[in-house]
């Protein structure tokens, strides 16, 4: 695991306990700054996974972190349950490091 | 993780700093976009292609009209100061109370995408009436958009139009840019009630002037009341036999308590209407044609000339002034102010400076 995945680990388990805990609409102001520094850190992590390329899983993953940062955003304005909007996110970041097929 | 060589782990980093810059950058340039999306950009340019823009008022009425893109529905409401609401039903509001101020708004989508005001005719003379006068305007030149806007100041019931709406024909495509845009500051106030010059006629007889401010007659001949106020609008000229006829029959109308006469080209001695207006009391003949603010009397009628809306003098050679006038070159509109005791005429240059004030009478000078 990078430390690039780690730091994208803890920002989206961040945001879902913020989605959990704090009311809305508060939580969609937290969710705007996780999801800012979830695009930034998921950029650099597609790099990270791209160059050299060891696992295409860990790649798609973190070329859907950005993604999974805006549907963050757009949850405030959508109306989705804050839990659901944060989902995406913890799924593509912990999924290279849940999921490792025996070789 | 095996060890990567030093090279290949530069390179990495590199490459990873590169991406997370390009997202960073990408956030900014998002964040610029919905910043000026939102605070930096005015408002869309509106749905409406043109006015809405009062076509008749009355004691009880007023209607309005526009056209709007997309043929949207438009919602048209208005409120005497009292808070009385009205609601027009395809541009017209009716049941309206006399003398009376009315704001209106018309919303598209919800939204007041225009607004303007009126005010209904009084019954009398007892509420002053004011309405303004221009002529040879339609050029939509720096000078017509001041005079339009020193003329919505006044704030007139009514404008009348003495000719040449539109130069240099009055052809459909150009009333935009020539009428419409430089008055819509008074026409969302006013009505426009408006006779036709030569550059008017030039094209199917004024048909399209016609048409776009919804005139109640054809060739800039007609007559319009506002309460106590009858004004007859001649057309090009009152030289003629029908003109005479025209004239002689609404004159005759009873019931104003004072008429006023537009027609387009100036009375000229020797012309038998002249005696007509005098006989049937008319207080002021209101021309244009002579790019000139001209104020004289002839054979016992008060007539202005207000060719000063905004085409201009051109070569002063040709533009000469009237003997026995007071004339002025200066562009600008004249107000108009009727009540019991008379009527007073102030002509009102681009600067909003006065440089003539007359008073008269009811019934002629």
């Amino acid at each position: 695991m990078t430390i690039l995945r780690g730091i994208c680990i803890v920002v989206a388990l961040a945001a879902l306990a913020a989605a959990l805990l704090v009311g809305e609409p508060d939580v969609f102001g937290l969710l705007w700054l996780f999801a800012v520094v979830l695009f930034i850190v998921g950029a650099g992590s597609i790099a990270a996974d791209a160059f050299p390329l060891r696992r295409r899983l860990a790649l798609w993953c973190s070329v859907l972190t950005p993604v999974a940062a805006l549907a963050m955003v757009v949850a405030g304005f959508a109306r989705v349950v804050p839990a659901l909007a944060v989902a995406p996110a913890v799924v593509v970041t912990l999924a290279p490091v849940v999921y490792r097929p025996k070789t | 993780m095996e060890a990567l060589p030093v090279s290949v782990r530069r390179l990495r980093r590199a490459l990873i700093g590169v991406s997370m810059l390009c997202a960073l950058l990408v956030l900014i340039v998002a964040a610029v976009f919905v910043y000026w999306e939102r605070y930096l950009l005015g408002p869309s340019s509106g749905p409406f292609e043109r006015g809405p823009f009062l076509t008749s008022l009355s004691t009880d009425s007023a209607a309005l009209a526009w056209r709007v893109r997309g043929g949207a529905p438009v919602e048209l409401r208005a409120v005497s100061p009292t808070g009385s609401p009205v609601v027009a039903r395809n541009g017209r509001f009716t049941r309206l109370r006399p003398g009376t101020v009315y704001a209106w708004a018309a919303a598209v989508d919800g939204k007041a995408r225009a607004s303007g005001s009126f005010t209904t005719a009084p019954r009398t003379l007892a509420q002053p009436i004011d309405f303004g006068a221009i002529g040879d305007y339609g050029s939509g030149n720096d000078h017509e958009y001041a005079v339009g806007k020193v003329l919505a100041a006044g704030r007139p019931a009514f404008v009348v139009t003495a000719g040449d709406n539109s130069y240099l024909a009055a052809f459909p495509q150009v009333l935009d840019r020539n009428i419409f845009k430089p008055l819509a500051p008074v026409m969302a106030n006013a009505p426009l009630w408006a006779t036709f010059g030569e550059h008017d006629v030039f094209w199917r007889n004024g048909a399209a002037v016609t048409s776009a401010l919804h005139l109640p007659g054809k060739g800039g001949r007609y007559t319009v009341r506002y309460g106590p106020v009858q004004i007859v609008l001649l057309g090009l000229t009152s030289a003629d036999q029908s003109a005479y006829a025209y004239a002689k029959r609404q004159l005759a109308r009873p019931g104003p308590a004072v008429r006023f006469v537009v027609v387009h080209r100036p009375l000229k001695p020797g012309n038998p209407i002249i005696r007509l207006f005098r006989e049937r009391h008319v207080a002021a003949v209101i021309a244009g044609h002579l790019h000139r603010y001209e104020r004289r009397l002839i054979g016992g009628n008060l007539m202005f000339t207000v060719g000063t809306g905004g085409e201009g003098p051109g070569d002063e050679r040709f533009t000469l002034a009237t003997p026995g006038s007071f004339s002025l070159l200066d562009y600008g509109a004249l107000r108009v102010r009727a009540d019991e005791r008379g009527v007073t005429y102030t002509f009102v240059d681009e600067r909003g400076r006065v440089l003539d004030h007359y008073r008269g009478e009811l019934t002629g000078p």
